[in-house]
């Protein structure tokens, strides 16, 4: 086991009588592609929330390379690698697929120039296969091609540590997703970074993920290998259904 | 036009978009120093009071380009800029006739104070969203049209309040150089603006501030600051109109004038970089033509907008880069920045 790169310690948040996310405690390794599973409603998305600052804890702490996240305001945790995709397509509409890629770096006002940072920007766009579309709005995207962008956004991150992606593949094209997991690889592998990805997609999920944690009603009720934790009984009454 | 604002930096182009964009930008700078030399003239041919209405429409000028950053381009649908441009005059008449300074310095204290107001009250206001932000900064224009006109002691109130003139002249060619120049400056901030990282950050909080937040775009810090700049322009704007007019009254911040803004950059081009300048002349223009019909005219100005905004969005602006965008190269008309009014609002 390597060092924990990133660390839930009693993570808790209520939505007024309802516990969205109940005391998990966790620890995620640098380099790992780890699938977050669990039923609709289990506190997937409302993880990737509190990870990345967009919900304020109600207790626990969550620490990521020494940092602690719980008190730092979500636009801040992009200076330190924390780069996450949303469940629905988003993207800068009325600004160009390339001008998109440059918002991260425009964001840090005491970063590198613009001008310097188109190259890293085309790059990105090679990376995703959006190269075509780079001087095309990006309300002209497609729902997947919006998702790729989103991933594309990532390589512009100096480092990326840590990328959340909530739920990337729904509805999308089969190439397209070969191309999103292509670009999770290399984030993954080149870059260094750990992922958390929420899917419900066991195919993909299974290609990606070295480890996987099941969620159900704000618990974190099974962590290992898919292999492993996919016969365990509560995964499979909570979430599965059948043994897969 | 406006593609020089919308598209601040590119991707690497192919030869021949290299060229047509090299192309594209030498003819608007062709294009911006012919109307340069044109709007210089332009009181050589002009009687004294066709003069003094193009002056006004500059003072429009500037609070549409003003207006336009802040709602165009950042999204905030502020109620208030008439209310800044008030504030503006009063504190620069305050800083003359109160303190016996002179006029620079009235006119830049005008700058700093309606700057600090803007930045209390963004800090106040920008954390609302959509109408709510709208109402606030409607509800304090009108508190600044109350006290102003309340406080007759110190304002003189309705009855107005003299200020100095800029120059000790009644000719009005002097002050049409002001504020072209004024207006010239007001555009240049807009261009720089657009051209720097605080461009990116305004769009970015336009078109979908969660997603920016994510970018790392600091929404709240940021709109406040596009609030402060809109507003220290505003206050300049007014200071200069009130020592071009020589006579305040609370009624500058009444809501026909910010209606008036508005109308002027929509008919012009809502975020767009040339469409106030556009919209400022032009309603200016009709305004001057219809001042028979005295207040009626906003009827027809309310009229207007409705039409173009259901018919065609994109303004004079729009249409004549259509035009243009037609007979070169066949391009399809342009809608605004690839989305539609109608459908996804004025930010």
């Amino acid at each position: 086991m390597g060092q924990a790169l990133l660390q839930l310690d009693s993570v808790t948040k209520r939505f007024g009588g309802t516990v969205a996310v109940d005391d998990v405690t966790a620890s995620f390794e640098a380099g790992v592609i780890y699938g977050l599973l669990g039923p609709n409603g289990s506190g997937k998305t409302t993880l990737i929330n509190l990870i990345s600052g967009f919900y304020a804890l109600d207790r626990g702490a969550i620490v990521l390379d020494g940092h602690h996240l719980e008190r730092r305001p979500a636009h801040a945790m992009a200076s330190l690698g924390v780069v996450r995709t949303f469940q629905m397509p988003k993207a800068f509409g009325t600004m160009t697929v390339v001008e998109n890629l440059l918002v991260p770096v425009a964001a840090d006002h005491r970063g590198e120039a613009l001008s310097a940072l188109r190259d890293r920007a085309v790059d990105a766009l090679a990376r995703t296969g959006l190269s075509h579309m780079a001087e095309s709005p990006a309300s002209s995207l497609s729902g997947g091609q919006t998702m790729l962008l989103q991933l594309a956004r990532a390589f512009m991150y100096e480092p990326v540590r840590l990328l959340l992606l909530d739920e990337p593949f729904a509805g999308v094209a089969p190439a397209i997703k070969e191309r999103m997991m292509a670009a999770i690889r290399r984030l993954n592998e080149e870059r260094g970074a750990l992922v958390l990805l929420v899917s419900h997609e066991m195919v993909t999920v299974r290609h990606l993920c070295s480890r996987v944690g099941v969620m159900n009603a704000g618990r974190l009720i099974a962590e290992g290998t898919l292999a492993e934790v996919a016969n365990r009984r509560e995964v499979i009454e909570a979430y599965l259904g059948k043994p897969i | 036009m406006s593609a020089v604002s919308e598209k601040p930096m590119g991707i690497k182009q192919s030869a021949s978009t290299v060229g047509g964009a090299l192309r594209g930008q030498l003819a608007s700078i062709g294009v911006g120093l012919v109307a340069l030399i044109g709007l210089v003239a332009l009181p050589f041919f002009l009687n004294g009071y066709a003069v003094q209405v193009v002056t006004i429409g500059y003072f429009y000028v500037m609070l549409g380009i003003s207006w336009n950053i802040l709602a165009g381009y950042t999204g905030q649908f502020s109620l208030a800029q008439h209310a800044f441009a008030t504030i503006g005059a009063y504190a620069s008449a305050a800083v003359v006739l109160a303190l016996n300074l002179p006029l620079p310095a009235g006119i830049a204290g005008a700058v700093v104070v309606a700057g600090l107001i803007g930045y209390g009250l963004g800090w106040a206001t920008l954390g609302m969203r959509g109408v709510y932000f709208a109402i606030a900064t409607w509800a304090f224009a009108e508190s600044v049209r109350i006290l102003l006109a309340i406080n007759y002691q110190i304002t003189r109130g309705d009855m107005g309040l003299s200020v100095p003139y800029l120059f000790a002249t009644p000719d009005p060619t002097p002050y049409y150089y002001v504020f072209l120049g004024a207006a010239a400056l007001t555009l240049l901030l807009n261009v720089a603006l657009l051209k720097m990282k605080i461009g990116y950050r305004m769009r970015a909080i336009r078109d979908d501030p969660e997603l920016a937040v994510a970018c790392g775009v600091d929404v709240f810090r940021w709109k406040r600051w596009v609030f402060t700049i809109s507003t220290a322009v505003a206050g300049l704007a007014g200071a200069l109109y009130g020592h071009t007019v020589g006579l305040l009254s609370p009624s500058q911040a009444n809501f026909t004038q910010m209606a008036f803004v508005i109308i002027a950059v929509v008919l012009g081009g809502y975020r767009t970089l040339w469409g106030p300048v556009v919209g400022g002349l032009v309603a200016q223009g009709f305004a001057e033509a219809l001042r028979f019909s005295a207040e009626a005219r906003f009827v027809l100005f309310a009229v207007m907008v409705i039409a173009i905004m259901r018919l065609y969005p994109p303004g004079i602006v729009g249409f004549i880069e259509s035009v243009l965008a037609k007979s070169s190269a066949g391009k399809p008309a342009p809608e605004l920045n690839g989305e539609k009014l109608t459908s996804r609002g004025g930010g």
